[in-house]
């Protein structure tokens, strides 16, 4: 069974985001980019299944700055190969392209389920595990929170979250997408001498290929709320704010 | 691995503090210091003392409260110091303890790189495990300085700092002896010293104190391992020890250490003497006395 | 392209959900200002009798057939294919949901139709139509310039009012090829996975307690349990604290959770990210705790304070217990 994870680098939201002068676009010196967190998901899940069924893993990600720590902690983590795709494109693009990019690059390549974060934090454009699947004619499930394979019938049990603590079983025909929202278990922990003895030791495969035709969305401009714009905001010391909480439910009969 | 240790080892690794803070945030408690809280790296000349902060004093609320006092003391006291403000990363002792070699190993270079950008002629640090790993590991991957523990660093201006202390503190003082300060590297005296130099300190010992003090279940990473250790041990050695505190019958138990003042004064309420004992830090107990409020 | 718009419905339960509703009401906005109609796509099982609850559109386009008795991404797409070729809408809105994200997403790259995901406005504006998404976690705001052909549209659950598009009325019905050009879909539907039955509903509990990630650790909860149940309430969570194990799912606020609207949510240290305000947006009384002023659940709350959770709670458990102890008096 082989398996393919997409990896995506985002910004890191405690680093927090600022937009730049033109107001058009996330200012990049601003920002520290770390692996977009459903992603991480994908790849436990991928590393479960390959605990369970021996199956091959393959990470790829688009090539950005610090996108080889990610791929050197892929390998780490057990990953049987990790590929940094080129493509010549000068900012981190949008699903549509980054999707045909993809299928470009995994097309004829014989992976049995491609797993990938179901959203990311940066995502406008749509999902990029169901854009690829568009693509490539392949089906596609979003939300996933279990997989189970069954390699010799060529197929997959998925399990697909919905509101209210419901969930779908659906049966999928390998090879398909997924879009992963948790994997079952928190991605693992790589112990730091085992990163940097990978970082020595291990390859990050490249893998040229041609931008392909863009045709992102027109940002307008980005905004910020304004900071507590919504909410009287209440301050003093803890005592001061306890009591004009409690003056606030009191008001509305919450007291009992 | 534990979830909660993980990702304060996680947090280490991207953030370089267990609490996954941004590092450019790791100087914002000083703004509202009341003193000018220099960063070297600004002030750009040598200082007599750098000040390593670490990670709970700079994040954490209520040891926030005292970085700011202890810089108000120094600015009493006239000391040339500065932090490293957001170059600074944890020291690592959690990490070393946890078993995380390749973290600590990550930490201890970074951070033997960046002190070697500046000059000081000592360290001075309020966190004993970090204070120990400096003192004791660090050199031994080529990091070696002069470090001080505040006790220590009080304790030798004793002269000068004595004629400061002028207010009583509200009650009986007992001191606990952290296993870093204490067992690891015998600094009982100077904090007993620095107590009794403040006026009217009525200073009385637990009955496990010194050599035998117990330890209060934090250090060497088991603060992230709490949830852990409650599902199987019987009762938490926090509660046993401020249980020791309240057997000396002192309203003040002092402290040397940034794990202590949140450990203690949650055992202060589970075992139901809120109202009969405050925890202070001996850095509080100075500005206190000094009117540094 | 006629100046249409196109709702896809969504149902569960044999019920028509509220963000089909929330569409509705918007779709009639839209479709005014462009001067066109509303059409809402209909598919599954069974469901003529869902056609009356849709009375905000002119017209349904249903494709009624056992094999669309349950959401199959690829089979749902591929029928939604033909309504939208019939339609032919300037706009089709989708919920950002389960089964509008993956329709989204699949019929953007099969049909080469442009498409945004989490909009929580579209208006029309001199030379076309500005959509407002939001993104990184609720902090960033984008303003997009629609394209000039038909677009898909998720949109954020909770946004619009479900009241505005619970309008009765008569729509036409169109009946449309649902027959599946493969034969055998790739993907079929095993079973419904109900939820683990739970000790409380929260959705039927007027008081919610709920914690995020400033609770920091479990040690920390009983504390919020403990204003709780003062105020006479259960607690609930986001999804990293049910993800960490801290409460069980039951308790769990926001897209695969709960959608709550109690009296009172008192959030605390709950940093607003979409996938939970879309839980609880409709609560009565917000009131937002939160050490981050930027944090987004500010521009949701009607109060907030910035402030560590652990260093209010004490004093708001002090002030609550003396206020009910003077009044028992």
């Amino acid at each position: 069974m082989n398996l393919a994870v997409l990896a995506k680098q985002v910004p890191d939201l405690v680093e927090g985001v600022e937009i730049d002068a033109s107001g058009k676009a996330v200012d990049p010196t601003s920002i520290r980019y770390i692996l977009s967190e459903l992603d991480d998901h994908a790849l436990e899940e991928a590393l479960l299944l390959k605990e369970r069924t021996q199956a091959r893993v393959e990470v790829f990600s688009l090539e950005t700055s610090e996108v080889k720590d990610t791929l050197f902690t892929a390998l780490a983590k057990g990953a049987d190969r990790v590929v940094a795709v080129q493509t010549g494109l000068e900012s981190s693009p949008d699903n549509h392209t980054a999707a045909k990019v993809f299928a470009s690059a995994l097309a004829g390549l014989p992976f049995d389920l491609i797993l990938t974060g179901v959203r990311a934090i940066d995502d406008l454009d749509g999902s990029l595990g169901g854009l690829l699947a568009g693509y490539l004619n392949l089906p596609y499930v979003g939300l996933i929170r279990k997989v189970e394979l069954a390699a010799d019938q060529g197929k997959a049990i998925v399990e697909k979250e919905y509101p209210g603590g419901y969930a779908a079983e659906l049966e999928v025909q390998l090879p398909a997408v997924l879009g992963i929202q948790a994997a079952e278990q928190p991605p693992r922990y790589v112990p730091v001498s085992r990163l940097r003895q990978v970082m020595k030791t291990g390859v990050v495969e490249e893998l040229l290929t041609s931008p392909p035709t863009a045709q992102p969305l027109e940002v307008e401009r980005l905004f910020k709320p304004e900071e507590g714009k919504g909410a009287t905001m209440l301050s003093g010391s803890p005592e001061e704010v306890a009591r004009q909480i409690a003056n606030l439910l009191a008001e509305r009969r919450l007291l009992r | 691995m534990e979830q909660e240790l993980q990702k304060a080892l996680q947090n280490t690794y991207l953030y370089g503090n267990p609490m996954g803070q941004s590092p450019r945030k790791r100087a914002e408690w000083a703004k509202t210091a009341g003193v000018s809280v220099p960063v070297i790296s600004q002030i750009k000349r040598p200082v007599d003392v750098l000040w390593i902060v670490e990670c709970y004093p700079s994040y954490e609320p209520r040891n926030q409260e005292i970085s700011r006092k202890l810089a108000r003391i120094l600015s009493a006291l006239g000391v040339d110091f500065a932090i490293l403000g957001h170059e600074e990363r944890c020291i690592g002792d959690c990490e070393w303890l946890a078993g995380e070699r390749g973290l600590f190993e990550m930490l201890i270079e970074r951070n033997i790189e960046i002190l070697g950008k500046y000059r000081f002629k000592e360290i001075l640090i309020t966190d004993p495990h970090a204070y120990r790993t400096l003192l004791n590991i660090y050199p031994k991957l080529g990091g070696t300085f002069r470090v001080k523990h505040y006790v220590q660093f009080f304790a030798e201006r004793l002269g000068q700092l004595k004629p400061l202390l002028k207010k009583k503190p509200s009650a009986a003082v007992t001191y606990h002896d952290s296993c870093c300060l204490g067992r690891k590297t015998g600094h009982y005296d100077e904090p007993r010293a620095l107590l009794e130099a403040i006026p009217g300190v009525k200073l009385v010992e637990m009955i496990q104190n010194r050599e035998s003090s117990l330890c209060c279940g934090g250090g060497a990473s088991t603060i992230y391992l709490d949830r852990y250790i409650q599902e199987r041990a019987k009762d938490r050695l926090a509660d046993r020890r401020v249980q020791q505190a309240a057997a000396t019958e002192a309203g003040i138990l002092a402290v040397a250490c940034p794990y202590e003042p949140s450990r203690f004064e949650d055992a202060v309420k589970i075992t139901g003497n809120e109202g009969k004992m405050i925890v202070r830090d001996i850095i509080e107990m100075l500005a206190e006395s000094m009117g540094l409020e | 392209m006629a100046n249409n718009v196109l709702v896809v419905a969504e149902h569960f339960q044999g019920h028509v959900t509220d963000i089909t509703f929330e569409m509705l009401g918007e779709a009639r906005e839209l479709a005014r200002a462009l001067g066109g109609n509303v059409g809402v796509a209909l598919l599954g099982h069974g469901v003529g009798g869902l056609v009356s609850e849709l009375g905000a559109a002119d017209t349904v386009y249903a494709a009624d057939c056992l094999e669309l008795r349950e959401f199959i991404p690829d089979s749902y797409a591929a029928v939604l294919g033909r309504a939208i070729a019939h339609a032919s809408p300037r706009v089709i809105l989708l919920g950002s949901t389960s089964v509008g994200l993956d329709l989204l997403s699949l019929l953007s790259a099969r049909l080469n139709l442009p498409c945004i995901d989490n909009c929580i406005a579209v208006k029309v504006r001199e030379g076309g139509l500005v959509a407002t998404s939001q993104i990184y976690g609720g902090k960033v705001f984008a303003e997009v310039l629609l394209p000039q052909r038909t677009t898909l549209v998720a949109v954020a659950p909770g946004t619009f009012s479900a009241e505005a598009g619970k309008v009765s009325g008569k729509p036409q019905v169109v009946q449309f090829p649902h027959v599946l050009a493969a034969p055998e879909p790739r993907t079929s539907f095993r079973r419904w996975i109900e939820p683990p039955p739970g000790d409380v509903d929260i959705t039927k509990v007027p008081i919610l307690v709920s914690v995020g990630r400033g609770i920091q650790n479990a040690d920390n909860l009983p504390q919020a349990e403990a204003v709780a149940e003062l105020l006479g309430g259960t607690v609930c969570g986001s999804r990293p604290v049910i993800d960490q194990g801290w409460l069980p799912k039951t308790r769990q606020v926001g897209k695969s959770g709960m959608t709550v609207k109690p009296k009172l949510y008192l959030a605390l240290g709950v940093s607003g990210a979409p996938e939970h305000v879309e839980g609880m947006r409709g609560a009565e009384l917000i009131v937002a705790i939160n050490t981050d002023p930027q944090a987004p659940i500010f521009s949701v709350a009607h109060y907030g304070v910035v402030a560590d959770l652990l260093d209010i709670l004490p004093s708001l458990s002090e002030e609550i217990k003396g206020r009910q102890e003077s009044s028992a008096a």
